[in-house]
């Protein structure tokens, strides 16, 4: 194939910056989600399986790295049947146990349902990680797959301590367990042979967690207050204005921690030698999230695939890379990821 | 016709820039590899500067975008469409129609599903112990007694009585000894539990005018305990909830309450059945238990709740079901002599085994 001309033999004269956009808009989107929604209702839910996979299509189809878009390659089959699986290795056996236990030993039973607690912690961990393998050896770009290494019992057991370590601390330590866990998840990310890296350090983010913290602790506590005088005296418009107030502050008091959080987590990775930067102002960050809670309220949660969308846009938006990829040298993942998809995440209805 | 394309060979992500020659059989690659019409996806189309990329089917990984000079309008563009509209995206019918079908063959395994799910569930009892179905049982009316704050009614004369009611109708083949009892509950009603439990209420047991009723009604619940039905109903309750989780939102749990609506009057009529067996085997006349239902259909046919109850309920009582036993009783009772199954005395210890509880 020697009379292919390379584009990285052109390109070492002028170094552009790799670019990510994002070309879906509503209007392209609303149809399928009109008829997912249909066939959805009609099968009793079943078909959003199928629904997913037409929506990740279309998205992942929409966002261009360098003008040229990936492509989702799962399928609604996939899904279904990895659901059907866990369905009948955990839920089934799960139900059936829980439902012999409670008949049986109706006074202890409750206690062994708490011992699970820490085993389904793990299995949440577990659950979201392979989520990520099934869902990155499903994404191409220019034919070349992505790849999450296997890693989803040691995620699994991260989880488990860093919620522990999270209870005790009383919340404190959430930055700490935030960066080791999307360091963790993005160190063993792959595209093609190309590696990706993160090294998201805590230190920088604790004086806004802090911040964050004691103001929800102080903000909460009042309007709690309000709220408990409010429901003895029986005054229903100071009840609702309590409830108003509780909902914008849920919104408003942790903005500036998020955007902190997406602009110091994203602008730590990196892709062989490109790096990523994410530079989000709390003010956008902040129009940015109202938009999505209105939406999701004024169309009772269908809304869901558009605030979907609306995330992928903005981070395409306001992501910037600087170095460059040798695109040449990235070869063709080894990893084929699992042969299905996702059912334990769907278990956990987190999908 | 020569069109310039960007190649990718799936090996690496480098992009190579190539010319192809569009033909009426498929894509020629300069390395003389054709990729035929039928094996090629389109990938992604872009409105804007016209470009087209493919992917091979056949072939993981490689994939070709065409590049068009003058866009849209391009001659080789317009001769692609030609070929197939698929090819150019210009009809997108082809991807509704196959998300329409996938739609139609899910339907189609629930309805799959629904037929054979009586066998599962049939499957499921056979396997489940002796010993587990008295414990459920047990734990089933233990929970209704507490719910209701129930107590069962007994006294010597009419447990005696009850005893020999029970004794007076033999069913061949039960699975488990029958279990008798009455309960302090105004409703007319009689249950089956799982293990052989058969609960009257003493509404019902005031109701009945005669032995031969009850009998027919003992009758009834004994053909429920034949075949297993109440471990059955456990098992459809437990396996519905589990199933419907799987189908998740509300749609499917309506569809579930009607599904097992439909078994439970699947397993009325086979009660039925049993019972008139039972009581021509045992020189009982089934003109009790019709005589019942007649009483009971009369007394409720006004009111709308009542037709409401036969919709919904899981006893209905349909003409369908007085008929079957109407027939039954022409085809086997016609001159033939019954016995009562108790005396007048131990007809009325039963009737008064409730209140001789009370007093104590």
């Amino acid at each position: 194939m020697s009379d292919y001309i390379s584009d990285s033999k052109s390109s070492s004269s002028v170094q552009e910056n790799h670019t990510i956009e994002y070309t879906g808009t509503a209007g392209k989107l609303f149809p399928i989600v009109l008829l997912n929604l249909f066939l959805t209702i009609i099968t009793l839910g079943i078909y959003r399986f199928w629904a997913k996979t037409n929506i990740r299509k279309y998205m992942w189809g929409e966002t261009k790295f360098d003008g040229e878009p990936f492509e989702y390659t799962g399928t609604g089959g996939e899904l279904f049947v990895g659901a059907l699986i866990v369905f009948v290795a955990f839920i089934i056996p799960l139900s059936v146990g829980l439902s012999f236990l409670l008949m049986s030993y109706p006074v202890i039973a409750p206690f062994i349902v708490l011992g699970l607690y820490p085993f389904l912690i793990f299995l949440m961990g577990v659950a979201i990680y392979r989520a990520q393998m099934y869902r990155m050896s499903r994404t191409n770009w220019r034919g070349i797959r992505g790849a999450q290494l296997k890693g989803s019992s040691t995620y699994g057991w991260l989880s488990l301590k860093y919620i522990v370590l999270y209870l005790i601390t009383f919340g404190l330590i959430a930055p700490y367990i935030i960066c080791r866990l999307w360091n963790f998840l993005m160190n063993n990310k792959r595209f093609g042979s190309g590696v990706m890296s993160s090294d998201a350090k805590s230190k920088p983010l604790f004086k806004i967690w802090i911040l964050t913290w004691l103001a929800s602790i102080i903000v909460f506590g009042g309007i709690m207050f309000l709220l408990i005088t409010a429901l003895t005296t029986n005054d229903i418009g100071m009840i609702l204005f309590s409830y108003l107030l509780l909902f914008v502050a849920s919104v408003v008091i942790s903005v500036w921690f998020q955007a902190a959080l997406y602009n110091h987590l994203i602008s730590s990775l990196s892709y062989q030698n490109m790096k990523f930067d994410f530079n989000v102002s709390v003010g956008k960050f902040l129009t940015f999230s109202i938009v999505n809670m209105l939406i999701l309220i004024f169309t009772l949660g269908l809304g869901a695939p558009f605030i979907m969308q609306r995330w992928t846009r903005f981070f395409c938006e306001e992501i910037t890379f600087t170095g460059q990829i040798d695109f040449a040298e990235i070869n063709q993942s080894p990893e084929t990821g699992p042969e299905f998809g996702e059912g334990l995440v769907e278990a956990f209805d987190m999908g | 016709m020569k069109v310039e394309a960007h190649y990718t060979d799936g090996l690496t992500a480098e992009r190579h820039v190539i010319e192809v020659n569009i033909t009426s059989e498929g894509i020629i690659l300069p390395s003389g590899v054709r990729w035929d019409y039928a094996d090629i996806e389109l990938m992604s189309s872009d409105k804007t500067d016209g470009r087209l990329i493919y992917k091979n089917k056949e072939l993981d990984g490689p994939g070709l975008s065409l590049v068009f000079e003058q866009g849209m309008n391009d001659p080789a563009r317009d001769y692609l469409r030609r070929i197939s509209k698929k090819l150019t995206n210009d009809s997108s019918w082809h991807l509704v129609r196959w998300q329409v079908i996938t739609g139609a063959a899910i339907i189609g395994l629930m309805f799959v599903f629904y037929a054979l799910y009586p066998y599962a569930n049939r499957a499921i009892v056979a396997v489940i112990p002796d010993s587990w179905a008295m414990k459920a049982g047990d734990w089933v009316l233990d929970s209704l007694y507490t719910e209701y704050s129930a107590n069962t009614c007994r006294s010597d004369a009419g447990d005696k009585a009850l005893e020999k009611l029970v004794q007076g109708v033999q069913m061949k083949g039960l699975p488990y000894d029958l279990r008798v009892q009455v309960v302090e509950h105004n409703q007319v009603n009689a249950l089956t539990a799982p293990g052989g439990r058969i609960v009257i209420l003493n509404g019902l047991l005031q109701e009945s005018e005669s032995a031969g009723e009850l009998a027919g009604i003992v009758a009834h619940e004994a053909g429920h305990v034949y075949y297993k039905h109440p471990m059955q109903g456990l098992v459809n309750i437990l396996g519905f909830s589990i199933v419907g989780s799987f189908f998740g939102g509300d749609a499917a749990s309506i569809a579930v309450v009607a599904l097992s609506m439909s078994y439970s009057r699947d397993m009325e009529r086979q009660a039925d059945k049993k019972a008139l067996e039972t009581l021509t085997e045992n020189n009982i006349s089934a003109s009790g238990i019709l005589g019942f239902f007649e009483r009971m259909n009369k007394k409720d046919k006004d009111s709308v709740a009542a037709e409401l109850q036969k919709l919904f309920s899981t006893h209905p009582l349909s003409e369908e079901r007085m008929s079957y036993i109407a027939d039954h009783i022409e085809e086997n009772e016609s001159g033939k002599d019954f016995t009562s199954l108790l005396t007048d005395q131990e007809w009325q210890d039963l009737k008064d085994i409730c209140k001789s509880s009370d007093e104590s």
